[in-house]
Formats: C-alpha cells, sequence, structure tokens
C-alpha cells in the first residue's frame, strides 16, 4: 500500500499496524488518516478517536484493492479544494 | 427519466503493455470526479490481457466482482483454494466480503484474452468469501435478453450480495425489446459490446454506454446486424 500510495505523488507515507505507533505519528501531524481493508469494527471506532483527537480526517478505503485507493483519497483532496 | 451518455472514447485508457485497458468509471490512475460510478456499480474495466500475462495474487475485501470473458480464456486462483480457467461464454462472480487473494491470468501463451472486469459495492460487508463460475448456453439464442446475473441463488445466472441483475443478448438489425428495470430505486447502465443500438433515443456504437434511472423501462432497438449488449441494473443508492 505504502508503495501504490507513494508511487508519482508528493504524498509522505506512514504505515503503522499500532495503535500507539499511529497515535505517536497523528501527533506528530498528519491531514489524512488512511484505514486498510480487514481491520476489525472496534479497531476503526479507535481510529477515528484518534484522528478526532488530532484533527486528522479519516478515509476508511473501501477494499476492492488497489483500483479504488487513489480515487477515495484524490475525492476528498477535490472536496478540500472546493470547501 | 434521467439518463447519463458516455461514449467509448470517453473512457479513461491505460496501455501497460501487458494490460491494455478501458476505465468506464474512475480507477488506478484515471481520476475524473465526474465519472466516479452509477449507483452502485462502481468499476467497469474493459481489459485485454497480452498471452501468458496477468494480474498477480492481490486482495480485496467487502465488494461483488463479476469477470465476463468476451475473447479468450482466463486462469482464476484464489485464497480459497479454487483453481479455474474461465472461457467465453462464461460468467465468473467473487464475493471478496471479510477478504480474498486471488489472481487472473491469460490461460492462453499465443492470444489475447478480452474481458469485462466489474465491481459492484455490495449490500452486506463482511459475508463469507465466496467465489462461483458458470456457463451461459444461452447467450446463443438471439434476439431475447438472458439474466446472467441477479441477487437470488435461486435465479438464472450467478448471484451476488446486492440488488442487481445482469441480463446480456445479441440481437438482429431493428429488433426492438423494453426492458423492465427491476425496483423504482434502480438504474439500468446499459454498454454495448458489439454492433450498435438506439437506447431510449440515443444513438450508441461498441462500447458506447447509457445510463438511465428515474424510470419504469428502457427502450432499446439494435440497429446493425448481430449487435450485443450488457444491462447493468443496480441500485442507484444504498
Amino acid at each position: 500500500m505504502k508503495r501504490l500510495l507513494s508511487r508519482g505523488k508528493n504524498w509522505s507515507v506512514i504505515t503503522s499496524n499500532e495503535v500507539d505507533e499511529t497515535t505517536k505519528l497523528l501527533q506528530r501531524g498528519a491531514d489524512i488518516l488512511l484505514i486498510g481493508p480487514g481491520a476489525s469494527p472496534s479497531l476503526i471506532e479507535t481510529w477515528h478517536t484518534i484522528a478526532g483527537d488530532s484533527n486528522t480526517t479519516v478515509i476508511e478505503h473501501y477494499g476492492g484493492g488497489s483500483g479504488l485507493l487513489y480515487n477515495e483519497i484524490q475525492e476528498y483532496l477535490d472536496h478540500l479544494k472546493h470547501s | 427519466m434521467k439518463k447519463v451518455h458516455h461514449p467509448s472514447n470517453s473512457r479513461g485508457a491505460a496501455n501497460h503493455g501487458w494490460l491494455n485497458s478501458h476505465h468506464s468509471f474512475s480507477f488506478a490512475n484515471y481520476y475524473n470526479p465526474q465519472k466516479m460510478n452509477f449507483g452502485l456499480l462502481r468499476v467497469l474495466n474493459d481489459d485485454i490481457v497480452a498471452p501468458g500475462k496477468g494480474f498477480g495474487k492481490h486482495p480485496h475485501d467487502n465488494m461483488e466482482i463479476i469477470s465476463i470473458p468476451l475473447e479468450g480464456n482466463l486462469a482464476h486462483e484464489d485464497s480459497m483454494g479454487n483453481q479455474a480457467i474461465i472461457k467465453e461464454g462464461e460468467i465468473q462472480v467473487m464475493s471478496a466480503g471479510t477478504g480474498i487473494f486471488h489472481s487472473e491470468f491469460n490461460a492462453s501463451s499465443s492470444d489475447e484474452v478480452k474481458f469485462l472486469q466489474i465491481w459492484i459495492f455490495p449490500n452486506q460487508r463482511d459475508v463469507n468469501p465466496r467465489y462461483d463460475q458458470i456457463p451461459l448456453p444461452d447467450l446463443n439464442v438471439h434476439n431475447t435478453l438472458h439474466q446472467v446475473l441477479s441477487p437470488s441463488p435461486d435465479d438464472a445466472g450467478v448471484w451476488i450480495h446486492q440488488n442487481a441483475w445482469f441480463h446480456m443478448g445479441t440481437f438482429d438489425q431493428n429488433e426492438h425489446l423494453t426492458y423492465r428495470i427491476k425496483s423504482s430505486n434502480n438504474g439500468v447502465y446499459a454498454f454495448v459490446l458489439n454492433g450498435s443500438f438506439t437506447v431510449e433515443g440515443e444513438a450508441l456504437a461498441k462500447r458506447d454506454a447509457l445510463g438511465v434511472w428515474e424510470s419504469t423501462e428502457v427502450n432499446i432497438q439494435a440497429t446493425s446486424p448481430g449487435s450485443r449488449i450488457l444491462l447493468i441494473d443496480v441500485p442507484m443508492s444504498a
């Protein structure tokens, strides 16, 4: 996922599987928290709480493989541009 | 009635050498905010894969994935232990649900495979992953629509976790049909596979499409011999 998101884009991508590590990363500042496929509902809720505390936008990657990854983020960036 | 016309040449194009793909909706590096989906139909990719090449093992979850070979054969493998060849005249379906890995390769070392890859958002998350493929022998009977997908395991064709129906048919020139949309919340995406049609007054050539919604039916007429069409009847909202 990191490779796909970094390819050809001016995006800085950090991946994490751990709650503590993610919390520290968000405290340092991030625009988007992208939740990958396969996370449990309780873990998703935790990510939302942590991101809310640091004003980070959460995007839940719907799944379906890498074909939609770039689109999901670009949709959010377009929304930012027009808001 | 509302309509949206998608000419063939308005699709996103990506030629990776081994894969020549046309995307009806935004996909991978093709991004057009005006073409994100038609209702719950999210992906309609028209793929040509070089001999012996293909999509290596990769994950999916929570998506209904349908493949329809148009020419040639696909070799399928997945994390549920399925190994199969899907031939022209067959349809393959996967409910990714909680998660699957799969690969799809051109089964031929000498000929291209051409197939449609269609993704539809499911009406339930985290279902048990499942795989199926079936032959579609009735497609050889012309001048009628054949149901190839539905929401019911007991109905004709394969089934998915969504209130969606697919029909395919080949028609002689000037043959007319009226397709009744299955639900008031549904629309139909009519995609021309071969030849030409008039759909609700719009002239469509090969790989053109017309989406129709807020209507109870769609009027279709073949305008060239042996014209073939795919109708995708999907909810316009979850």
